[in-house]
Parts: structure tokens; C-alpha cells; sequence
């Protein structure tokens, strides 16, 4: 039994573009590479702002919030918040996500897709 | 003598979702509900993937995972054969620095340390870590 992930990244124009990175499955340290490398070539090709739309991911391990954390610092080498935002994630998630003080950095967002993007 | 429900596996990353579905399962029969179970979820598998990430490295070798009730807690007995690696020593994220400073990493033990009610590590004698959570089980009296 392996851990099953499908991550698929979609351009989305609100005010700005976004880049949606949608996640399917648990986000583990077996996994979590391809969601680190999707968002990198993202970045790399301009991606300014990145939404990872969670909302079904059910289980998600420190190896996630490492990937969050280095996309993030991708994001904003100056610090500050905006340009990444986390969609639907689950309760457990959600604690966690304030546990490791992420919360103040990341917003976390609940809705619809097109909302979250015209929030960026 | 309380029953003790045991998993023993190699120490790959790719058995994460085996030991994840074992302890989910096992933790909920023996009274831990749905909160403390996703916590004990995710300490089992932070502890299990330092186990083959640190302790084993580019080796492979075995782990075993085992659980039952004790005084109203769930206890996670987590058993390997790598070299000595205490949790306690590991020093934890920068909580205080901003995200854009603070250095990645450290957030696995300290999501052990504060999303269970205990936490101990001995070294085996003849090699090898023990490692034991404990995650109170609510509303239970001693049992």
C-alpha cells in the first residue's frame, strides 16, 4: 500500500494569475516531492501567486508543511504574505497549520475555487 | 495483560500509508477519537519517517509498530534496529522568526512532542531505538 497522491496544476486569472496547484490523496514523505517540484517549475516560470487547493488531501505529515515552507520562501524572499494561499484544508491540517505558525503567513481559505482566486 | 496489536514491516517510506491505515484503525478500536486519532496518524508517521529518512539512511532494515490501552491512554510502541537517535535532542522549528527567516525542518519531532501526551526513547541494549507515544484517550478513567 503506497501512498496515492495526484497533484495537477491550472492557471486561473482573477485580479491577478493564479496558479492552482489541486491535490488529491495524502501528502506524505513518499510523495511530497511532486507537489514541491510542480510549485518550483510554476515559480520559476513566473508564477507570482499559488493557491493549493486542499480539499482532498486527508492526511497530510511535516514533509508537506516542509514543501509549503520553501514555496512560501520562494513566494516572498522578503517576507510579508499574500502570494500564497491554502484552500480547504481539513481540520486536522488547519491545526496544523496553526500548531507550526504557518497561520500568520499563509491564508487559509474556505469556499469556492474562483473566490479564493479573486482574493489573491 | 492488555491486547497488543503489532505491525512489523521494512522501514520504506512507500509503507508510510500501511503504518498510517494500522494505527488509524487500531487507535480508533482501542478508544481514541477522531482528532487524536488524525494527531497519533501523523506522529506515527513523523516518527516513521525519520526512522528510514536518519536512522536506516541508504540502508533498508525493519521497524515495528505496536499499540494497545494502558491507564485511559493509547500507548504507540515504535521499535527499530538503526543506530541511536533520541527525538528529545533534536532541536525544533523557529517558531518566534518569520516564515521567510526561519530555517525549514525540525517541525516533525515537535509535532510528536505537542500533538501526543508523552513521549520517551530508549536505546535498545543490543541496538536500535524504542520509541514511546502516549495520547490520552478522552473522557477515559484509569483502565
Amino acid at each position: 500500500m503506497s501512498s496515492v497522491l495526484d497533484v495537477t496544476v491550472s492557471s486561473m486569472m482573477g485580479k491577478v494569475p493564479v496558479t492552482v496547484i489541486h491535490m488529491n490523496g495524502h501528502v506524505d514523505a513518499a510523495n511530497v516531492g511532486e507537489v514541491e517540484d510542480k510549485a518550483t517549475d510554476a515559480i520559476n516560470s513566473g508564477a507570482a501567486n499559488v493557491l493549493l487547493d486542499m480539499g482532498k488531501v486527508s492526511f497530510m505529515s511535516s514533509a508537506g508543511f516542509r514543501s509549503i515552507h520553501k514555496i512560501y520562501q520562494a513566494l516572498h524572499p522578503e517576507g510579508g504574505s499574500g502570494h500564497l494561499k491554502i484552500l480547504n484544508p481539513s481540520d486536522e491540517i488547519g491545526r496544523l497549520v496553526k500548531t507550526l505558525g504557518f497561520n500568520n503567513f499563509v491564508t487559509m481559505l474556505s469556499g469556492d475555487l474562483k473566490q479564493a482566486v479573486d482574493s489573491f | 495483560m492488555a491486547k497488543t496489536f503489532r505491525l512489523e514491516l521494512r522501514a520504506r517510506l512507500d509503507n508510510l500509508a500501511e503504518i498510517r491505515s494500522f494505527v488509524g484503525e487500531t487507535a480508533r478500536e482501542l478508544g481514541l477519537d477522531g482528532a487524536a486519532v488524525e494527531d497519533i496518524k501523523v506522529c506515527v508517521d513523523e516518527a516513521a519517517t525519520n526512522i528510514v529518512k536518519h536512522g536506516y539512511g541508504s540502508k533498508e532494515g525493519d521497524l515495528s509498530v505496536e499499540l494497545h490501552r494502558e491507564d485511559g491512554e493509547v500507548v504507540v510502541r515504535i521499535v527499530d534496529r538503526a543506530p541511536p537517535f533520541d527525538p528529545e535532542s533534536a532541536s525544533g522549528p523557529e517558531l518566534g522568526l518569520p516564515l521567510h527567516d526561519r530555517p525549514v525542518g525540525g517541525m516533525g519531532v515537535y509535532l510528536m512532542k505537542t500533538l501526543t501526551d508523552g513521549l520517551s526513547h530508549s536505546a535498545s541494549p543490543g541496538g536500535g531505538n524504542e520509541l514511546v507515544l502516549r495520547k490520552r484517550i478522552a473522557g477515559a478513567g484509569n483502565s
